[in-house]
């Protein structure tokens, strides 16, 4: 009984996996999409509208002294050049 | 099936045993029959659907946008992080933007300020073939994975700067972890050579979920900004099956997926809008997927975009179109040899993406060619950020937008940021 019942087992797989299948390209189907041209606006809105100091022909220079990244570095690297006492708290092997 | 009759049903049914499970398996045939055929009818309709949508692309919605003109990128190193003695296999930037954790084959993990390029902490790894670390919300927690199979949880400690505070070791991808990334305040996610991805819990030292819909290596994955997803459950996986795939930590199926290219999915990363997903491919092609058109809108070619670079009047003598290659010395094709060699170009896998703090522009990484600087909009090349003396392995851009890590096998990290006028 069992033997012949195999294939039947396996044929019932299928058709579950294949009902599986379905269901998800069901759900694709309905899934909400919109326009690939208003996706395109909303993602050009965002690049433009959003500062972006790297780009200077849109949004100028950086106000001296507001990159956090750049300040501090300006700052030891001209103490270490010029060899003076720094004033700003880093420290100083004497 | 149930039957009151016992006796009168055992007599009928050993004589039709043998008709009665042909019938059977007759109409399961049919039904599979007509089950394929609703699964053709239904591939049909969302093709159709699909092309509906697909009614342009980024680059012809950016026609009336202003091209950047060339060499115009602020974009100068002012720090080089020095300390590593073998490749940078990864980095990352903590959320505050302040701090950077980077992971070397040199077998350690080291925490660096990354305004003032000192090291803050460093963390002995178990196994030098790191591939990928990660660093918390919070900064208290970082995570390095690898060859070993093992994602490997350490916490940070303001008192003892080098030490390995082991708080957890994920073992039980059965390959090797491609990369990792906090998820929320408690969980890590990982991807890996086994065709999964997993999370992790910390706090509960285990797995608590597989995505496993991938045919290939799992190879990278991509949260979306933080602050496009506050909730935190979405995340997206590429894989060497040439797919992407976005899922939803809630269910146990992805929710979306793209076919991207025939090649590896080497790298991926969302838009800043948390709305699209940039992906890198071993082909050399970046292209954009938006999630709520279901389709791709972009495609940034290397050879295309250096051959649009060259041909377009005024910008062949622009300043860095004659600095092609990697640095000088390093690399021995002349410019001559190498535009002759178009194969050359066709060879560029894409190692790393990230866009800037717009997402006007792209910072993409190839092999062997350095690290590109794309306009999003119009898909032309606006610059490259030239200085290491080896490969690029990475680059990613700080969360405050003002800065742009690049890691190198030259040892060092590269941070670079907007000069002032």
């Amino acid at each position: 009984m069992g033997e012949q019942d195999l294939p039947l087992k396996i044929q019932y797989l299928k058709l579950k996996r294949i009902n599986e299948l379905n269901k998800k390209l069901k759900e694709e189907l309905v899934r909400e999409r919109i326009t690939a041209s208003n996706a395109c606006l909303s993602i050009i809105d965002y690049a433009t509208s959003h500062e972006d100091y790297a780009l200077p022909e849109i949004w100028g220079y950086p106000a001296p002294g507001s990159n956090p990244h750049r300040a501090n570095a300006q700052k030891i690297h001209k103490s270490a050049r010029t060899g003076s006492s720094s004033d700003n708290g880093c420290c100083v092997i004497v | 099936m149930i039957v009151k009759n016992g006796t009168s049903y055992e007599h009928s049914h050993h004589n039709q045993a043998l008709p009665l499970a042909v019938d059977v398996e007759n109409s399961v045939k049919d039904q599979i029959a007509l089950a394929r055929s609703d699964t053709r009818q239904l591939q049909d309709l969302i093709t159709r659907v699909k092309a509906k949508v697909r009614d342009a692309n980024l680059a012809q919605m950016s026609k009336n946008v202003p091209s950047l003109r060339g060499g115009s990128v602020n974009l100068a190193s002012h720090l080089t992080l020095n300390g590593h003695n073998n490749k940078i296999s990864d980095f990352a930037w903590s959320s505050d933007s302040q701090s950077i954790l980077s992971a070397s084959q040199d077998g350690f993990m080291i925490i660096w300020d990354a305004a003032l390029g000192f090291k803050k902490n460093a963390i002995p790894l178990d196994s030098q073939w790191v591939l990928t670390c990660a660093i918390n919300a919070s900064g208290n927690l970082v995570a390095s994975a690898g060859l070993t199979n093992n994602c490997t949880i350490y916490r940070i400690s303001q008192e003892n700067r080098i030490q390995q505070q082991i708080v957890s070791i994920f073992k039980g991808h059965t390959c090797y972890v491609s990369q990792v990334e906090f998820f929320g305040g408690n969980e890590v996610i990982t991807a890996s050579g086994d065709m999964t991805c997993a999370l992790w819990d910390i706090p509960k030292a285990k797995r608590v979920a597989e995505f496993s819909d991938h045919l290939g290596d799992v190879l990278a994955l991509a949260l979306p900004p933080p602050k496009t997803q506050p909730e935190k459950t979405v995340f997206a996986s590429g894989g060497s099956d040439g797919y992407v795939y976005i899922w939803d930590t809630r269910m146990r199926t992805a929710g979306q997926s793209f076919f991207v290219s025939e090649s590896d999915v080497s790298t991926l990363k969302f838009f800043n809008n948390g709305n699209a997903i940039l992906t890198g491919t071993d082909d050399g092609i970046a292209r954009m997927f938006d999630l709520r058109s279901d389709c791709v809108i972009a495609a940034y070619s290397l050879s295309q975009g250096l051959s649009q670079r060259t041909n377009s009047p005024g910008k062949q003598h622009s300043e860095f179109s004659l600095e092609y290659g990697l640095s000088p010395g390093k690399n021995s094709f002349t410019r001559a040899t190498r535009s002759a060699n178009s194969t050359y170009l066709d060879n560029q896998g894409i190692v790393s993406l990230d866009f800037s703090g717009s997402g006007r522009l792209i910072h993409a990484c190839y092999t062997d060619y350095g690290c590109v600087i794309w306009d999003t909009l119009k898909a032309e090349i606006v610059g490259k950020l030239e200085g290491h003396s080896s490969r690029i392995s990475g680059v990613k851009t700080s969360p405050d937008g003002m800065a742009v890590c690049t890691g190198s096998w030259d040892a060092t990290l590269k941070l670079w940021s907007p000069e002032y006028m």
